[in-house]
C-alpha cells in the first residue's frame, strides 16, 4: 500500500532537537537554516496543536522566494502559492490551495524548491511565463509531476507518494521492455518469459496456437504481448516451437492414476491460490491456473511437481514435498476440473496437432516459423535451445526525455507535437505511427489508457541529463540477489522464499519483509512455524504454503534466519526485564488504547491484527526487544502497517510488552 | 514475408479515442459533462480537479486503508471487523450514513475523535487516536470524505460529488 508512515514528526523532531543536522554546514546560509526549521516544524507543531490550536499558522508560512544554490533553485512560486504548508487552505482555489498529500513533509519546499518537481520558470514574474510546459510538452502538475520523481529516485520500483510512476515502472518491468530497449543503462535481467526448451513436450499445440493469437484470452493476467499475426504464420510458429523437444520424453511410470477429489483438497490446503489465481480468484502475480489442464500434458505436470527446479530452473515456484500419489491426485484434478471446454486438445501420442493445413509441407512450416521466431525476437524474453545473446532492436529509452519532438516521425497522425503525446499514443497503440503494417516491430501489450499513462510517466522520467547533485539521488537495491551461506541459501532457493517475502527489500512483497525476522521472532517459534504454518493475520487471503519441511530443514532455516536476517540495532536492545508493576500497567494501557478492537485475546477482539492467544502466545513468538521497539513506533519498522501510532514512551511500551508476554496466564482477567 | 496486420493506423486511432473517452477522466469529475481530449496532457492534468476533489480523493485513500475495516467500505459502520468490535467493547463502529446524525456531529468534535481517539470525546476506546499516524491534512481530508458518505447515502445520488459543507481543520 501507499501509506508509508515514516513519521514526518520524527524528522521534524530530530531537526529541532539537533539543530546542527540542518544547520549552516549543509545549508547555504543561516537564514535558510532558520526558515528551514520553521518550515519543517508543522509536524512537531501538530502535537502542541492538540493543546492550543492557535499555535499553528506561523510555522506554515513560506518566504516569497525559495533559494537553494545546490539545486540551482530561485523560485518565486511561493509569492502566489503562499499557503502550500497550511492545511487551513486546502479547499481554497488556486493559487492559495495547500499542497495535497504528505509529500512536502519529506520534501520541504525550503530545501527542494518548486521547479525541480513541477518544472516551469522559477524566476518568472508573470503567471504565463512561470507556468511554461516542460521539455516533454506537458506541465508537470497533477499526475505528470511524478515524471520529476524519477530525477532523483533513479531505479526504485516503489516510490512513496508516486503511485503512477511506481506502477509504470512495474509495468515496464513486467512487460520486459528492456528485452528490446535499453532502459536505465542497466544490463538486461534474466529473461522473464518461460524457457522454451522442451516446450514441445510440455504444451498442447492447439493451446499454443490460441495462446499466440491472444495470450489474454487464456489468462487475463498473461504477460506476453500480442503480435497480430495471420493464422498461417501463428501456425508456422507453433510448428517450429513443437520441434523444441527434450531428448527423452517425460515418463509417467511410478505415478498412480490419481484421485481428482483428493487432488482438489490438496490444492486448497497447500494454498496454491496464494500465488496462482484460479479463474481470476487468488493471487495475481503468476499465471492463472483456471484452464491449465488444457494447456499442459500430464507427464510434464507430474514431473514439474515432482522435480520443480530441475524441470523449470527459472521458476518462482517452490519445490513442494508431495509424494508420488499426491502429485498424481493434484494432476488428476488439474486435468479434470481446470480445463477449457471450448477446444479439443491434441493427442500427443499421434504426433498430429489437429491444426489447419496452412502449409504444403511440414518442413516449409517449420522453416517459416524459424524465421519468424528470429524476426520477432522471441529470444529477447525467452530462453530457447541454441539461444543467442540479447539483440535489442528497439530504440534506446534511457534518455527518452532528451528526445526532441522535431526528431519524431509522426506518420499520418495529427496529435499535438509533443514528446509526451507521442509516447502515450505509442504505448497505448504501437501501430499508430506505422505507415504500413509491416513497419511495426513492437508487439501489442493491450495496456489500458490508465496503464499507458503510467508507463508514459515512467518513460518520460528516463533522463540522463540529471541536474540534482548526488546527495539528492536515491538508488534501490535493484535486482541484487541474496547471497547466503551454503545450506541456508540452498533451502531459501529451494522453497523460493523471495517469491513471496522480501529480505531487506530484495524479493517480492506478497508477504512481510523478513530482513529483521531474526530480531523479531524467537528461534523456537520460527522452527515451529516453518514446520506447521498457521494464519497470523485473519484479514489477509494469501497464506504461507505448507511445505512439509523435514526437521533438519526447518532447523537450518530457523538458524539461518536468526543468524543472518536480523537488525543489530534491535538486537542491541536485548531482552527487557519485567518489572513487578509492568503487567498491570500494561493491561491498563492495552484497555485504554482500544487494542482489542484489532487484536484478539481469548474469544474476544478484532480480526485485523494478529491474534494474541490463538496460534502462538506472544511470549513464544516475539523477542521482547523487538516488541518494545514496535510498540514505540511500529511505522519505523513497517511503514505501511495499519496499526495507529500511539506514541508510547519506552516505559509504556515496556509495560505493554510485559502484559502481552504474560497473556496466557492473564487471559481470563483481561478479556472481561 | 512479413505478415500483414489486421489493425491499421486509423483503426488504432479510433480505438484510442474511444478508450480514452471512457477512462481518462478522474472518477470524481465523472458525469460533469466535460469532454476530455484524447491526449496525455488531458489524462494527467490536475485541471478540472477542484481542491475538494483532491481532498476527497486523499480522504478516500486514507479511509480505505485505515478506517474501512471497521466503519465499512461505504461508511455504514459495517466493516468486516465491526462485529468483533461490538462484541469486545459493547459499541458498534459509528455509521456515517445517517445525515441528521452526522450533521449534529460538529467538525471540532469529529476532528478530535479522529486525532485523539474515542476517549477524547467521551466515546469508546475502540476508536484509537490517529493524530500521530495521519498528518493534519489527511485528518481533514478523511473527515471531508466521511461527510461525503453521509450525503451520498442520504440523497442516493452520485457519491463524493463534493456538494458538502467543507470540513475545516483545526477549528
Amino acid at each position: 500500500m501507499r501509506f508509508s508512515r515514516k513519521c514526518p514528526a520524527d524528522n521534524a523532531a530530530a531537526v529541532v532537537r539537533r539543530p546542527s543536522v540542518a544547520g549552516p554546514g549543509r545549508r547555504p546560509s543561516m537564514r535558510a537554516a532558520t526558515v528551514l526549521l520553521l518550515a519543517l516544524s508543522p509536524a512537531s507543531a501538530w502535537r502542541a496543536d492538540a493543546e492550543s490550536p492557535a499555535s499553528r499558522g506561523a510555522a506554515t508560512t513560506l518566504p516569497p522566494l525559495l533559494e537553494n544554490d545546490t539545486l540551482g533553485v530561485r523560485d518565486r512560486c511561493t509569492s502566489c502559492h503562499a499557503y502550500l504548508l497550511d492545511p487551513e487552505h486546502r479547499l481554497d482555489p488556486q493559487p492559495r490551495t495547500s499542497h495535497p498529500g504528505r509529500l512536502l513533509d519529506t520534501h520541504p519546499p525550503i530545501r527542494f524548491g518548486c521547479t525541480p518537481c513541477h518544472g516551469g520558470v522559477g524566476e518568472a514574474t508573470t503567471t504565463r511565463e512561470a507556468h511554461a510546459p516542460s521539455g516533454c510538452g506537458v506541465r508537470l502538475a497533477g499526475d505528470a509531476a511524478e515524471i520529476s520523481c524519477g530525477k532523483c529516485h533513479l531505479n526504485e520500483l516503489t516510490i512513496e507518494g508516486a503511485p503512477h510512476l511506481s506502477h509504470g515502472r512495474a509495468l515496464i518491468r513486467n512487460a520486459q521492455c528492456d528485452g528490446c530497449h535499453e532502459i536505465g543503462g542497466s544490463p538486461p535481467r534474466d529473461r522473464l518469459g518461460p524457457s522454451l526448451t522442451g516446450i514441445g513436450d510440455r504444451v498442447d499445440p492447439v493451446w499454443l496456437f490460441r495462446w499466440l493469437k491472444n495470450p489474454r484470452d487464456y489468462a487475463s493476467n498473461a504477460r506476453m504481448p500480442r503480435f497480430e499475426l495471420e493464422d498461417k504464420y501463428i501456425d508456422a510458429l507453433v510448428g517450429y516451437l513443437m520441434t523444441f523437444r527434450l531428448g527423452t520424453a517425460f515418463d509417467e511410470t511410478g505415478f498412480p492414476a490419481g484421485d481428482p477429489t483428493l487432488g482438489g483438497n490438496l490444492l486448497r490446503t497447500s494454498f496454491c491460490i496464494s500465488c496462482h489465481a484460479i479463474n481470476d480468484k487468488g493471487g495475481t502475480g503468476v499465471i492463472d491456473l483456471g484452464r491449465v489442464g488444457s494447456k499442459l500434458h500430464r507427464p510434464y505436470l507430474l514431473h514439474l511437481l515432482a522435480a520443480t527446479h530441475e524441470v523449470d530452473p527459472g521458476t518462482a515456484m517452490p519445490q513442494y514435498r508431495f509424494t508420488s500419489s499426491q502429485i498424481a491426485d493434484v494432476v488428476a484434478y488439474l486435468r479434470k476440473e481446470l480445463t477449457d471446454p471450448s477446444f479439443e486438445s491434441a493427442d500427443p501420442a499421434s504426433g498430429s496437432d489437429k491444426l489447419g493445413t496452412y502449409w504444403p509441407a511440414e518442413s516449409k512450416r517449420v522453416d517459416v516459423g524459424r524465421r519468424l521466431f528470429k524476426e520477432l525476437r522471441c529470444g529477447n524474453c525467452h530462453v530457447f535451445p541454441g539461444g543467442e545473446g540479447w539483440i535489442r532492436i528497439g530504440p534506446v529509452l534511457s534518455k527518452l526525455a532528451e528526445k526532441k519532438a522535431a526528431d519524431i516521425s509522426w506518420g499520418t497522425t495529427t496529435f499535438p507535437r509533443t514528446l509526451a503525446e507521442f509516447v502515450w499514443h505509442k504505448v497505448g497503440s504501437p501501430g499508430v505511427y506505422a505507415s504500413a503494417p509491416h513497419q511495426l516491430k513492437m508487439p501489442i501489450y493491450d495496456f489500458t489508457p490508465e496503464e499507458a499513462k503510467d508507463v508514459t510517466i515512467a518513460l518520460l522520467a528516463q533522463s540522463e541529463a540529471r541536474t540534482p547533485p548526488d546527495e539528492f539521488l536515491v538508488r534501490s537495491h535493484g535486482d541484487e540477489s541474496l547471497s547466503l551461506p551454503a545450506d541456508f541459501g540452498r533451502l531459501v532457493q529451494r522453497y523460493r522464499c523471495t517469491s513471496c517475502h522480501a529480505v531487506n527489500g530484495i524479493g517480492r512483497n506478497i508477504s512481510c519483509d523478513l530482513g529483521a525476522e531474526g530480531s523479531r521472532a524467537r528461534r523456537e517459534w520460527i522452527y515451529k512455524y516453518l514446520k506447521q504454518p498457521y494464519t497470523i493475520r485473519p484479514m489477509l487471503t494469501a497464506r504461507m504454503p505448507i511445505f512439509n519441511l523435514t526437521d533438519e530443514e526447518a532447523g537450518i532455516l530457523a538458524d539461518g534466519i536468526t543468524k543472518y536476517w536480523n537488525d543489530p540495532q534491535i538486537d542491541a536492545l536485548g531482552d527487557f526485564p519485567v518489572r513487578p508493576s509492568d503487567p498491570e500497567t500494561g493491561r491498563k494501557i492495552f484497555e485504554g488504547s482500544g487494542c482489542l478492537g484489532c487484536h484478539q485475546i481469548g474469544a474476544k477482539g478484532g480480526y485485523v491484527g494478529p491474534s494474541f492467544t490463538s496460534g502462538s502466545p506472544v511470549v513464544e513468538r516475539f523477542r521482547s526487544g523487538w516488541l518494545v521497539r514496535w510498540l514505540e513506533n511500529a511505522h519505523a519498522l513497517k511503514p505501511d502497517v495499519l496499526e495507529p501510532r500511539f506514541g508510547f514512551t519506552r516505559d509504556q511500551a515496556q509495560a505493554l510488552a510485559a502484559y502481552l508476554m504474560a497473556l496466557p496466564q492473564n487471559e481470563r482477567v483481561s478479556s472481561r | 514475408m512479413r505478415p500483414a496486420r489486421r489493425v491499421r493506423t486509423w483503426i488504432s486511432w479510433w480505438a484510442i479515442t474511444a478508450l480514452v473517452g471512457g477512462c481518462s477522466k478522474a472518477p470524481d469529475a465523472a458525469g460533469q459533462g466535460a469532454k476530455p481530449a484524447p491526449s496525455f496532457s488531458a489524462a494527467v492534468s490536475a485541471q478540472g480537479r477542484s481542491p475538494i476533489d483532491l481532498s476527497l480523493a486523499t480522504g478516500r485513500d486514507v479511509y480505505g486503508h485505515f478506517c474501512s475495516v471497521c466503519h465499512g467500505d461505504t461508511g455504514g459502520g459495517d466493516g468486516f471487523n465491526a462485529y468483533n468490535v461490538s462484541e469486545a467493547f459493547g459499541v458498534t463502529p459509528r455509521s456515517f450514513a445517517d445525515r441528521a446524525q452526522m450533521a449534529s456531529f460538529k467538525d471540532a468534535e469529529a476532528l478530535m475523535a479522529i486525532r485523539d481517539g474515542g476517549p477524547a470525546v467521551g466515546k469508546s476506546a475502540a476508536m484509537p487516536a490517529w493524530g500521530r499516524t495521519l498528518t493534519p491534512l489527511e485528518v481533514a481530508d478523511v473527515l471531508q470524505y466521511v461527510r461525503s458518505l453521509a450525503a451520498s447515502q442520504d440523497t442516493n445520488t452520485d457519491s463524493a460529488s463534493g456538494q458538502v459543507a467543507p470540513a475545516t481543520p483545526g477549528r
